[in-house]
């Protein structure tokens, strides 16, 4: 399946050939994400791990409860129409 | 110890963590968080430019095709259908005696372009990404791109859906967290010296 793209991929020049697993690049994203925060708000680096690790977890079960919400309000929508 | 207050001094801290994400930790003394909060910031900027490709810096101020917009100014109005503010082409004589759109509307092409608000925020390392995003722009061969009848197409094009917008938040909120940062660790420089102050005033 990824063979054609990666045959012309250019890193750092095309785009990442992951056009059906984008979903997943969202966790580097939040990981990145909650280690850098915490690492700006807590007092002192020893609480940062497991301080990113809640956040991380929290910010995840978020985007999945956002997702669910809209996508139960899309299916309101169809059902409507 | 002057020189360590000196390079403490809150503006400066502010001023080395847009320079390098993290430095501004770095001059107060809190190493470990400099290289943790640095780290972070400059994977998060490398990776969305790993997804999306060098095209997600999109710059105000030029084109798909990595030429500035320029304007025809009041001066340069000289046939009916043309009128000042009109977005000229790259490949009008005059093209370059029209008005730079990124001085003369900027926050018209800042809101075209409000990601590039959070990008720049990860300092000089944007202003390279955004260098080399408009390099390659650019037609392969823009003389044959000027002569050719055909709309020139850009050397790199710019990556479009899912991908183009993972690329983005990447590359906007590593900008945005290094603001955080710059904040945060101007707020601890002054909170610092308040206390050296406070330390000095009581021995005094």
């Amino acid at each position: 399946m990824f063979t054609t793209p990666i045959l012309a991929w250019t890193p750092f020049v095309n785009p990442l050939p992951v056009w059906d697993y984008w979903m997943l690049l969202l966790l580097p994203m939040v990981g990145l994400f909650s280690i850098a925060y915490k690492s700006i708000k807590c007092g002192t680096m020893e609480e940062v791990p497991r301080q990113a690790l809640h956040i991380f977890v929290l910010c995840l079960l978020g985007m999945a409860a956002a997702a669910g919400l809209l996508w139960g309000l899309v299916r309101v929508r169809e059902w409507m129409v | 110890m002057a020189n360590r207050s000196i390079l403490s001094a809150p503006p400066l801290v502010a001023i080395a963590g847009w320079l390098l994400p993290g430095a501004g930790y770095f001059l107060i003394g809190q190493t470990a968080r400099a290289v943790v909060v640095g780290a972070a910031v400059l994977t998060m900027f490398v990776a969305g430019i790993l997804i999306a490709g060098i095209r997600v810096i999109d710059v105000p101020g030029y084109d798909n095709l990595g030429f500035e917009v320029r304007l025809r100014s009041a001066a340069m109005v000289q046939a009916p259908g043309q009128y000042a503010g009109q977005k000229l082409d790259w490949t009008d004589p005059g093209f370059y005696q029209g008005d730079r759109a990124l001085t003369s509307r900027p926050l018209a092409e800042i809101v075209n372009k409000p990601w590039y608000v959070g990008q720049v925020l990860t300092g000089p390392v944007c202003l390279l990404a955004s260098k080399l995003s408009l390099h390659a722009a650019q037609p392969a061969d823009i003389q044959a791109a000027r002569a050719s009848r055909v709309p020139p197409q850009p050397g790199v094009a710019a990556s479009h859906a899912r991908v183009a917008e993972i690329g983005s938040l990447y590359t906007a909120i590593a900008g945005m967290l290094n603001l955080l940062a710059i904040i945060d660790a101007a707020s601890r420089a002054s909170g610092e010296e308040e206390s050296t102050g406070r330390a000095k005033a009581a021995t005094a």
